[in-house]
C-alpha cells in the first residue's frame, strides 16, 4: 500500500533536512551569498529611483511597494520551488531514474532533493523591505486588500515557479537547457522590478499575455496603490491576480510530468 | 506476470561535430535513431526466476528501463502485474524492486539507515515487517556494519547490497535485478543468491536477473532470453540451451605416466586438449556414444590416475551464441 501523499512528503522534506545538514558550512556561505544578491538588488533600484525620482509617474515609494512585492514572491519561490532549476543535473546524471521508481510524484520528489535553508535569508530581507514599503506607501488597507495582497505574494511565486518548471521540463528533451534558465532569472529579475507601463504598450502586453510577469508584481502593486489605469488592461484582470499562479503552476506541473515521458535515461 | 508484445525503443542522437562552434553546429546536426530494443516480445510467470543475457549494448537495461516504467516504449505493449509501467507509475512502483549494480537508488548523502525508514515508510512497510526483515538482511547481507555509513562513503559491494534491501524492503511482487552482481565478492555473491532464491521460494516473487556471469545464472535460473542487437536470439530453458548449441561432453583423463599424454586418444571421441598438457580432453556427443563407452576404451589402453566428466560450460554456450555460430 502507498503511503498518502503527505506521509510522502513528510519523509522526503526530513530526508531533505537530514541532507541540507550534513553540509553545515555550506550552508552559511549560501546565506550570505543569498542575501549579498539581494543587496546588489537593493542597491540598483536604489540608485535607479535617486536619479530619476519617480518612475513612469510612480512615486519612489510606489516603486519600492512593487519591488518588495516583487521580492516577496521571489522569497516564496525561491524557498519552494528553487530546485526545480537542478532538473537539468537530475535528467542528466540518472538521478531522475530514481523518482520514477518511487510510489511519489516525481517533481515533489524533484522539489525536495534538497532543502532550500539558504533561501530563509531571502525570505527575511524581503518581508523587511515589504513591511517597510507597506508602511511608506499611502494604502487605505481593508480586510480585503490585505487578503489580496498576501495571495498575490503566493500567486506572484507560482508565477516565476511555473514559468521556471515550464524551462525545466526542456532538459527531458534538450541537452542543454542553461541559456534558458539565465533567462528566465533575468526576464523576471529584471522587468518584475519596475512598473512595466515605463517599457510602452508592446512590452507590457508583452508581459502580460505572453509571459505573464505583470502579475507578479505590477498588478496587484496598481491595486493596492489604487493605480489600475496605469496597467493597460482591466482592473477586473488585475483583481484576479492571485489566481494566475496556481492556475499557471498546475498547468507547469502537467507539463512537466507529460515531459517526463520523453526522458531516456542515460546509459547503464 | 511481466507481458511485453513487440517493444521497440529508439534513441535519438546528435552526432556532435568538431571544430569551432561545434555546440551550436550540434542543434543544426542530423539527429540519428538508434534502435536498441527492436521487437521484443516476452512473457514471464509469477514465481519465475529469468536469466536475461546479452553482450555489452545489446539493450537489456533498456528493456528493463521499459519494464519498470523509467522509459516510454517507441512502440508496442507492456503489462507488469496488470499495471502498463509508464502510464501508472506509482501504482506499478508498488509492485516493483529494482536493483541497477551501476547506479544506486539510495539517498547519496546520507546513512544507508535512512534511505531505508525513507523506504519503510514510503512503502508503510509495518515496524514489525521492518525489524524482521532488516535482521534477515543483517544475517544474509551483514548490513548492520555499514548501516550508519553514508551511502556516497560505501564501498561498491556494500552499495549493492544496500540497494538489494531497499528494492526488498518491501517485498515486492516482481524484481528486477540489473547486474546485480558486479563488485560483489564471493561471499557476498552466495549471500546475495541466498536472498533471491529465499525470496523467490517464500514470496513466489518473480525476477528478471541480467548478468554477465554465467555462475548467477547456473544457480538461479531455470529460464533464460537471450537478446542481441535488440532482438530476442534465443529463448527457453537452460537444459535445452546446452543441449542444442553445446551437444558434447568432454572427458578429462589424466594418464598416469606423463609419458602417454600426448598418445592418449580414443576413436570413439575427439581429441581437444593442445599437445603437451598434462591432462588430455575427448570429447564426444552423447547422442552417438555412452560415456561409460569412452572411459572404457581409454582405461583398457592406458593407465590412468584420474577420470573425469564435464558438462558444457555455459560460458562457452553463450559465446557461441553471442558469435552467431551455433
Ligand atoms: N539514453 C540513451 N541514449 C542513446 N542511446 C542509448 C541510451 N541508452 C542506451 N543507448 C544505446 O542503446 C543500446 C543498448 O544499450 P543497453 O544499455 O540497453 O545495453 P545492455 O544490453 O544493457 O549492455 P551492457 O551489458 O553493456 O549493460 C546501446 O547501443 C546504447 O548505446
Ligand atoms: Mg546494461
Amino acid at each position: 500500500m502507498a503511503a498518502s501523499t503527505l506521509t510522502a512528503l513528510r519523509v522526503l522534506i526530513r530526508l531533505s533536512l537530514a541532507t541540507e545538514l550534513q553540509y553545515r558550512v555550506n550552508l552559511l556561505q549560501s546565506l550570505i551569498g543569498g542575501a549579498a544578491a539581494q543587496a546588489t538588488q537593493l542597491l540598483f533600484i536604489g540608485v535607479i529611483l535617486t536619479s530619476f525620482g519617480a518612475i513612469g509617474g510612480w512615486s519612489a515609494s510606489e516603486v519600492m511597494l512593487l519591488v518588495g512585492l516583487r521580492m516577496a514572491a521571489h522569497a516564496i519561490y525561491a524557498f519552494f520551488f528553487r530546485r526545480v532549476i537542478d532538473n537539468d543535473r537530475v535528467v542528466h546524471t540518472g538521478e531522475f531514474d530514481r523518482y520514477l521508481l518511487r510510489p511519489v510524484p516525481a517533481f515533489l520528489q524533484l522539489l525536495t532533493r534538497q532543502f532550500n535553508l539558504q533561501q530563509l535569508g531571502d525570505i527575511f530581507i524581503a518581508a523587511a523591505v515589504l513591511g517597510v514599503a507597506v508602511r511608506n506607501a499611502s494604502i487605505d488597507w481593508t480586510f480585503g486588500l490585505a487578503l489580496f495582497c498576501g495571495a498575490s505574494v503566493i500567486g506572484g511565486g507560482l508565477i516565476e515557479a511555473s514559468l521556471q518548471t515550464i524551462r525545466a521540463a526542456a532538459a527531458f528533451r534538450l541537452a542543454n537547457t542553461d541559456a534558458l534558465i539565465g533567462t528566465i532569472d533575468s526576464l523576471v529579475g529584471t522587468y518584475s522590478n519596475f512598473p512595466l507601463q515605463i517599457f510602452g504598450g508592446f512590452a507590457s502586453a508583452f508581459f502580460t499575455f505572453a509571459v505573464p510577469l505583470a502579475f507578479i508584481a505590477w498588478a496587484p502593486a496598481a491595486i493596492l496603490l489604487n493605480r489600475s489605469a496605469d496597467l493597460g488592461f482591466p482592473a477586473e484582470i488585475a483583481w484576479s491576480t492571485p489566481a494566475f499562479g496556481p492556475i499557471l503552476m498546475m498547468l507547469a506541473v502537467t507539463v512537466y510530468h507529460l515531459e517526463s515521458r520523453h526522458y531516456s535515461s542515460p546509459g547503464s | 506476470m511481466i507481458v511485453a508484445e513487440h517493444l521497440v525503443k529508439q534513441f535519438h542522437r546528435r552526432a556532435v561535430p568538431d571544430g569551432p562552434a561545434s555546440r551550436f553546429r550540434s542543434l543544426f546536426a542530423a539527429r540519428e535513431a538508434v534502435r536498441a530494443v527492436d521487437d521484443i516480445s516476452l512473457a514471464i510467470d509469477k514465481g519465475e526466476i529469468v536469466g536475461f543475457l546479452g553482450p555489452n549494448g545489446a539493450g537489456k537495461s533498456t528493456t528493463i528501463k521499459m519494464l519498470t516504467g523509467i522509459l516510454v516504449p517507441t512502440a508496442g505493449r507492456v503489462e507488469v502485474a496488470g499495471v502498463v509501467p509508464w502510464r501508472h507509475r506509482r501504482r506499478n512502483a508498488l509492485n516493483i524492486g529494482v536493483v541497477f549494480g551501476q547506479r544506486s537508488q539510495l539517498w547519496f548523502d546520507l546513512p544507508l539507515r535512512r534511505s531505508l525508514e525513507a523506504i519503510r515508510d514510503l512503502y508503510s512497510v509495518s515496524a514489525a515487517d521492518y525489524r524482521n526483515r532488516m535482521s534477515q538482511f543483517d544475517d544474509l547481507l551483514d548490513l548492520g556494519s555499514f548501516l550508519d555509513t553514508p551511502v556516497r562513503s560505501l564501498s561498491l559491494g556494500q552499495r549493492i547490497r544496500g540497494d538489494l534491501a531497499a528494492a526488498t524492503l518491501y517485498r515486492p511482487p516482481v524484481l528486477y535485478l540489473d547486474e546485480p552482481t558486479v563488485g560483489l565478492d564471493v561471499v557476498a555473491k552466495v549471500a546475495l543468491r541466498d536472498l533471491i532464491t529465499s525470496l523467490n521460494v517464500d514470496g513466489r516473487t518473480t525476477v528478471m536477473l541480467t548478468t554477465h556471469d554465467m555462475d548467477d545464472v547456473e544457480q538461479l535460473c531455470q529460464r533464460i532470453m537471450v537478446i542481441d542487437g535488440g532482438k530476442m536470439l534465443y529463448e527457453g530453458d537452460l537444459k535445452d540451451l546446452k543441449r542444442r548449441f553445446a551437444p558434447y561432453r568432454d572427458l578429462i583423463v589424466t594418464p598416469r605416466s606423463p609419458s602417454d599424454a600426448d598418445r592418449i586418444d580414443s576413436g570413439l571421441a575427439t581429441r581437444v586438449s593442445s599437445p603437451g598438457a598434462a591432462k588430455v580432453t575427448l570429447r564426444f556427443d552423447p547422442q552417438e556414444v555412452s560415456a561409460p563407452e569412452v572411459i572404457h576404451s581409454v582405461s583398457s589402453q592406458f593407465e590412468v590416475s584420474d577420470i573425469s566428466i564435464l558438462d558444457p560450460q555455459l560460458e562457452d554456450v553463450v559465446r557461441r551464441l553471442y558469435g552467431g555460430n551455433p
